[in-house]
């Protein structure tokens, strides 16, 4: 606890001072009398005032993970040995979380051995890691001549997670791997899906005889089926820029698609990594299962715009971060050259590449200027040419929009893939 | 008072007053602005205009007790507006009691303002009067002194019960 002097102490001292002097320079007891109470005060202040003893001083958060959007309470329990004529109770809030109910500063009268509370109910709209938890306390004397600071540190993480987009079909992986999952394998074996019909041969297995094509046909003829594999997906986020797109940046969107995506995936027991691909590389091996899901999001939430002017391509990331067979995709608002170039390497070494460009063009009119007006038709072009090339080396791409749908931009990615496959096929 | 003065027609202590008043009027706008420090040469420069005023005119004036008030009643409720810049919320009862606080402070500097207006009057009165009047303040500030140390003392525990 840190006691230091109000301003009224000096100014009162000063005040006493300068009359009673005056008084005795000019022989005007009128001059007593004004310095008079500044002197009772100050002197009624100095013997009586004591700094504070707190028995309670506490914090309590509701709880530390959440949605974004969601709301806590923290509560914040104070309780003295003494009376306590103000007491500030100050939570200092980071700039983006919201005051649902309640104040984060708060001043009042604290009467000896009865407990305080002051609650505050807070609200994240955006996902992330909040330091919250730092209280500072702040009791006034009496007479207001000290002012003792305390502060309890109290700081724990709160973590947001970001909102998942409800997701009824994901881009399907061209290729699935070893273990079983819900994706249909395109080679036959063991599974539930019909493949097709073919001769019996010595060594099939007899359940797998179709009697109605073997009497049909007069010989007899198995039944093949698809086997339900599992695939491996790496999420490719680029954090090289950040864009405000109307009520959120390209980043804040991008974080929000990437994580609903991958929860689809994880329940669908596939094997998902996440390359974050910016200023700071980051990434993580592809895994299953719930755990992974909540590496994912941790690692989502560290997500930052490092500027960097370094160059970077796919060489700086680990190698078992892309297993092969795998399917890259994505999340990208396709504005640095870097990611770009990235996702060209990617597809030129084979790897099954799909993209949702997390669009940063703000839906609106056209600029009045024509000089913006040229350059944002420029801007567009540029973009249509883009998407037209990397459509060319076989990677689909779908424009998702703030505002829009995240399902509308996946199913166009799996549309166009299933065309491409027609065509290439 | 300089209006008051100059109505009066007092021609050369014009000047003077019509100074100290801005003087006093500047400093506690300029510690409403946020610089509490100009509050108090501003609460001084009044309390010398009042001063000046009163230079020559006689025994001490009645008044001088509710300039006291006027005085300490500027500089509480400057704090206070300056406390209230603050983004800390307070809740009603803390408002009350510096209410409440500031009604004390006026009073007691009245009534304060009023025995010393008054033991400047008996100043001119009997030496006997003037000599009990300061033995019973003497015995009035050592009986305050009293009741503050062991108010002070009286919550903490004794050398015996810490060890």
């Amino acid at each position: 606890m840190t006691r230091h002097p109000s301003p009224k102490l000096a100014g009162y001292a000063s005040v006493a001072g300068v009359f009673l002097v005056g008084a005795l320079a000019s022989g005007r007891p009128e001059l007593v009398v004004i310095a008079a109470p500044f002197l009772v005060i100050l002197v009624a202040g100095l013997l009586t005032t004591e700094a504070p003893e707190w028995t309670t001083l506490a914090l309590d958060v509701e709880r530390d993970r959440l949605i974004e959007g969601e709301a806590i309470t923290l509560t914040v329990t104070i309780d003295a040995e003494r009376d306590v004529e103000r007491v500030e109770v100050v939570l200092p809030l980071p700039g983006d979380v919201a005051v649902d109910d309640g104040d984060a500063a708060l001043a009042f009268h604290l009467p000896a051995k009865r407990r305080c509370t002051v609650s505050v109910r807070l609200r994240f709209p955006r996902w992330g890691v909040y330091p919250i938890g730092d209280v500072h306390v702040r009791a006034h004397d009496r007479l207001d001549l000290f002012r003792d600071d305390d502060r309890l540190d109290a700081r724990r993480p709160v973590k947001v997670f970001p909102r998942e987009e409800a997701l009824r079909a994901i881009v399907r992986p061209a290729r699935t791997q070893l273990h079983t999952g819900n994706q249909v394998a395109r080679r036959v074996g063991g599974g539930i899906e019909f493949a097709e019909l073919r001769p019996f041969v010595p060594g099939d297995v007899v359940r797998s005889i179709d009697w109605k094509a073997t009497a049909r046909r007069g010989s007899p003829w198995v039944r093949e089926r698809h086997p339900e594999r599992n695939t491996d997906v790496v999420l490719f986020l680029d954090t090289f820029s950040d864009v405000w797109t109307g009520t959120a940046t390209t980043v804040e969107r991008a974080v929000r698609a990437t994580a609903s995506v991958a929860g689809v995936y994880l329940e669908r027991r596939d094997r998902v990594g996440l390359v974050s691909f910016g200023g700071v590389l980051r990434w993580l091996m592809p895994g299953m299962g719930i755990r992974q899901d909540y590496r994912i999001l941790e690692a989502l939430l560290d997500t930052e715009v490092a500027l960097s002017y370094a160059w970077k391509g796919i060489e700086v990331i680990p190698v078992r971060t892309l297993p092969p067979k795998a399917l890259v995709l994505a999340v990208t608002p396709l504005l640095d050259e870097r990611s770009v170039g990235a996702l060209f390497d990617l597809r030129g070494r084979g790897f099954d590449v799909g993209v949702i460009d997390v669009s940063p063009v703000v839906a609106g009119p056209e600029p009045d200027d024509p000089i913006d007006r040229l350059a944002s038709r420029i801007w567009a072009m540029e973009r249509d040419r883009l998407h037209r090339d990397l459509r060319r080396i076989g990677v689909s791409v779908a424009e998702w929009h703030n505002g829009e749908d995240l399902q509308r931009a996946v199913w166009e990615v799996e549309a166009s893939r299933r065309s491409a496959r027609l065509v290439y096929a | 008072m300089a209006i008051a003065s100059a109505a009066t027609g007092d021609g050369p202590r014009l000047g003077w007053l019509w100074a100290l008043g801005l003087i006093g009027v500047a400093g506690t706008a300029v510690g409403l602005a946020g610089w509490a420090g100009a509050t108090w040469w501003g609460v001084i420069a009044l309390g010398a205009e009042y001063t000046v005023l009163r230079v020559g005119r006689g025994p001490v004036d009645v008044g001088a007790a509710y300039v006291a008030a006027g005085s300490i009643l500027v500089a509480e409720l400057v704090m206070w507006s300056l406390d209230a810049r603050s983004p800390v919320v307070e809740r009603p009862d803390a408002t009350i009691r510096r209410l409440t606080h500031l009604a004390v402070v006026a009073l007691g500097t009245l009534v304060l303002g009023s025995l010393i207006v008054s033991a400047g009057r008996i100043a001119h009165g009997p030496a006997l009067t003037r000599t009990l009047a300061g033995a019973l303040c003497a015995v009035a500030i050592l009986a305050v002194v009293a009741w503050s140390s062991s108010a002070r003392t009286s919550g903490r525990p004794s050398p015996d019960e810490t060890s």
